[in-house]
């Protein structure tokens, strides 16, 4: 067990390092003068040029490199052009903020994707699985700026359900003492349920669009799994046996589909985290990474931005790895294989 | 096999739900109904950048640094009973007691206010002043090139403190710019010993410590910040050079990307103020009964620039052509929905010392005749030239009229390829694009500044490469002069030099558009085009 643990941890500081590697290599490529937009518009040639030095984008992309990688390893990731403030630490401060709405929303697209899959896997060409079809089709196609305005004006400012999107509460709340960082948390923890509850109705709404956004591809490997898994022998023996028939959707039909389930959800909390969460920061003005890493590439911001793309390669690493030992949890198949 | 019915997933989103629906019921996170009595919210488009002074890039920067920060003097404002604060004309001192030339008009003495102090207690002292304008004209940020119109040749020795509380300014000649300026919030009287007590010998400005920390000697004092969210000012209580018992308590600076959504947040009383709005959301906020706009008309001039290194765009034809085929009337109607005005060349209206003094005239009528004769004459048929407009993705008004453009420039025989570009990669490449749009605002208003960054020789601003040593001359005098009457004369004469050059298509000014809840008044129409926190007030 602890070398299989030992070898996973080993594969995924591989992975972390690769991601930095590559993020530089990539970020090199980006158009615009960081020192350019740095120095300001007003700024002259030399001024342009103390930036580049101050910033030692005038040395040599080899010299350059070994800085960056030396300053990775002391888990320094340089400061930002736009603010001159040190970029871990910028987005240490801002990524709670993204873990609540990235987190809650991958709980509403996990329960949304298996009840919704599960659903049309039981109404199999009925009209339960048409509705679902034209949910996961709307779902899929609809543009999230769109919809993310049609929500406000009708679930914000129309019936008054949410809380207005200006950042993580309303006007009249301050934020609670920091403990996890998750303000409903930490609301809770303080004992001060009006803030929890202020800070789950601004909340909720982000995290619904973007669970909802996110939940077709759960939905449909459900679906599918399921299906596979009730028509095969050990469901129909189950079914011989006389066992009921939610007995066998649930511990025929969704343990076995489970795996594929598992690999799609490592895949939308990617999603949630670092794709949709962007758009959907941007348009509810919320304080994570997301909105911190459009603002950084607005500004051609290189050393916000390798940051960004570090941190969400982490992420992915982190929970892909998690991921594995979830799949040894719900198969143990998966471990037997590899002791072999 | 052994099968239990398990419902954890139900169990789970059972709890979701009662525990939103018991949110839902909570009195207290109601939007409007929260607000504290005295506290307003400000939105801008942009986040906070940086509480640097020097350093600022964001409308939502400066409009902190514009209120955390006093400054020796303060542009006075007439009030026309409209709810705008308007610019009088003049600068009054604020932090200074007075502020006199000598008879030479070479030297600007400064006596401070007694008993004026920082947020932390200090005294702010002629010390202060003379090295928080050091800095201002040092090389620690781009202010350095607008501080060259103070007229001031070596800050080290030409910025001196005679006494505690009184500061000379040695200039080499009078310029009306230099009171003007020094109004503005880039002239920033900062804590000398504070900053230099974080300075490093890599940072002797204290640069990195001034982008989170200020030590406010203006109105307002920063409580607390969000990052990327929000920063909550509120009223600095060591603050005595005016009165602020009438200012706000506290003022709340928000984040608010999304044009749209800040609109349907000031809808719903969660803002109250939008700092910045775009024509489409103007109009639809005069819709609304319960909101009022400031239209703030502003010399913030968009034009096309004609790259003078392009083969084609030498051709002064070449270039009047395109100008008389600029859908100008269109752009302000359609693009900008009626918030524009017009631009008489590089210095429109209301620019100091402009050709126009009404804001209705126009360089180069629509004329696709004429248009077509001097393409003709330049050796262009129909479909003979075609060009790269290129445009700031991320400006929508600027990329409407792109397309606006190149449909105009199609019907008189200009094919017109549109190339959308990121900020970064826009404005790496400035000076090198065959045509581009862009939009350009002179703090101040000056007509022989806005001409020196924009088009004389060799200038890093000149985007266009135009170059012209009559209009090099005649702005080289006009800084030179101290007589108003022959600044505006030299003025004049270049500004028509460029009007016949089209260097530009001369597109349309474009005012800044301030939504507000009703009853928000004491908007201000300033110079810097920032608002005065102190002055914003709230009527029943």
């Amino acid at each position: 067990m602890l070398t299989t643990t030992g070898k996973r941890a080993g594969v995924a500081l591989l992975s972390i390092l690769g991601v930095a590697v590559l993020t530089f290599f990539i970020t090199q490529l980006l158009p615009g003068d960081p020192a350019r937009i740095a120095a300001g518009q007003y700024a002259s040639a030399d001024q342009v040029a103390q930036v580049r030095a101050k910033y030692g984008l005038d040395q040599s992309v080899p010299v350059q490199f070994a800085q960056y990688m030396a300053d990775f390893f002391r888990l320094d990731l340089g400061t930002s052009i736009r603010t001159d403030q040190p970029v871990r630490d910028e987005l240490t401060s801002r990524l709670p903020a993204t873990l609540e709405l990235g987190l809650t929303a991958l709980l509403i697209a996990v329960l949304l994707g298996v009840g919704l899959g599960v659903t049309a896997a039981v109404h199999r060409y009925r009209i339960g699985d048409r509705l679902v079809q034209i949910f996961v089709v709307l779902a899929s196609a609809t543009a999230v700026f769109w919809i993310a305005l049609v929500a406000i004006t009708t679930l914000v400012n129309g019936w008054g359900i949410f809380n207005s999107p200006t950042g993580r509460l309303p006007r009249g709340f301050a934020p609670p003492d920091h403990v996890t960082g998750l303000y409903v948390v930490d609301a809770l923890l303080a004992g001060d349920p009006q803030t929890a509850g202020a800070a789950l109705r601004t909340l909720l709404l982000p995290a619904l669009l973007l669970g909802v956004l996110a939940s077709p591809s759960i939905v449909k490997i459900v679906r599918s799994a399921t299906i596979r898994a009730l028509e095969s022998d050990f469901a129909r023996t189950s079914r011989s046996f006389g066992y009921p028939a939610r007995s066998i959707l649930v511990q025929d039909g969704l343990r076995n589909s489970l795996l594929p389930v598992i690999t799609n959800v490592g895949l939308v909390a990617g999603f949630v985290l670092a794709g949709g969460d962007v758009i959907i920061e941007q348009l509810f003005a919320w304080p994570g990474i997301g909105g911190y890493a459009y603002s950084s590439l607005q500004e051609n911001d290189l050393f916000a931005l390798r940051g960004y793309v570090i941190a969400i390669g982490v992420a992915y690493v982190l929970i892909n790895t998690a991921l594995e030992f979830v799949y040894g949890w719900a198969d143990p198949r998966v471990n037997l294989a590899e002791g072999s | 096999m052994a099968h239990r019915s398990r419902s954890l997933g139900a169990l789970v989103a059972s709890g979701l739900f009662m525990t939103a629906a018991a949110c839902g019921s909570g009195a207290a996170s109601n939007d409007s109904g929260s607000a504290a009595a005295d506290e307003l919210v400000v939105a801008y488009s942009q986040d906070i950048d940086t509480l640097d002074p020097h350093q600022f890039k964001t409308d939502a920067g400066y409009g902190v640094v514009g209120n955390i920060y006093g400054t020796l003097l303060q542009e006075s404002y007439t009030d026309g009973d409209d709810g705008v604060l308007s610019y009088a004309g003049e600068s009054a001192p604020y932090l200074a007691e007075s502020a006199t030339w000598d008879d030479a008009q070479t030297t600007l003495t400064f006596e401070l206010k007694d008993g004026l102090t920082f947020a932390g207690g200090e005294p702010i002292t002629a010390e202060d002043v003379v090295w928080s304008l050091q800095r201002a004209l040092s090389d620690v940020g781009y202010v350095q090139a607008i501080g060259q119109w103070l007229n001031v040749t070596d800050p080290a020795t030409d910025i001196v403190a005679t006494g505690d509380t009184t500061v000379e300014l040695h200039v080499t000649h009078y310029s009306p710019l230099i009171e003007q300026f020094l109004a503005f919030q880039i002239f920033a009287i900062l804590d000398k010993s504070a900053v230099e007590a974080q300075a490093t010998a890599d940072d002797p400005w204290g640069a990195a410590y001034l982008a989170a920390e200020a030590t406010a000697s203006g109105p307002y004092v920063v409580e607390s910040r969000v990052p990327g969210q929000s920063m909550t000012l509120t009223k600095n209580p060591e603050f005595t050079a005016a009165d602020l018992a009438d200012a706000p308590e506290t003022i709340v600076v928000q984040s608010m990307p999304d044009p749209q959504q800040a609109f349907l947040a000031l809808q719903n009383g969660a803002v109250d103020v939008i700092f910045g709005m775009t024509p489409d959301t103007a109009q639809a906020l005069e819709q609304d009964d319960g909101l009022e706009l400031y239209d703030l008309e502003y010399s913030l001039v968009a034009y096309v620039g004609f790259n003078y290194e392009d083969p084609a765009l030498k051709d002064v034809r070449v270039r009047q052509a395109l100008s008389h085929l600029m859908p100008c009337q269109a752009l302000r109607e359609d693009v900008m929905k009626g918030y524009a005005g017009a631009a008489y060349g590089a210095v429109p209206y209301p620019m100091r010392d402009s050709l126009d003094e009404t804001g209705e005239e126009v360089a180069y009528s629509t004329d696709v005749e004429r248009a077509q004769e001097l393409l003709a004459e330049a050796g262009y048929g129909p479909g003979e030239l075609s060009l790269t407009l290129s445009v700031p993705a991320s400006d929508e008004s600027l990329s409407q009229s792109a397309v606006f453009i190149q449909s105009a420039l199609r019907e008189g025989g200009v094919e017109v390829e549109v190339n959308e570009m990121s900020d970064a990669d826009y404005n790496e490449n400035l000076g090198s694009m065959q045509m581009f749009l862009d939009s350009w605002y002179s703090w101040g208003q000056d007509s022989v500044y806005q001409m020196f960054f924009l088009l004389t020789t060799g200038l890093f601003t000149n985007y266009t490469n135009f170059s012209n040593a009559e209009v090099d001359e005649l702005v080289r005098q006009a800084m030179a002069t101290s007589d108003p009457d022959e600044r505006r004369a030299l003025s004049q004469q270049a500004q028509q030099v460029i009007i016949d050059q089209a260097p530009w298509a001369f597109l349309f000014t474009r005012d800044y558009l301030v939504g507000a809840r009703e009853g928000v008044v004491g908007i201000t129409h300033s110079n810097d085009a920032n608002l005065r926190f102190d002055q914003l007030r709230v009527t029943d």
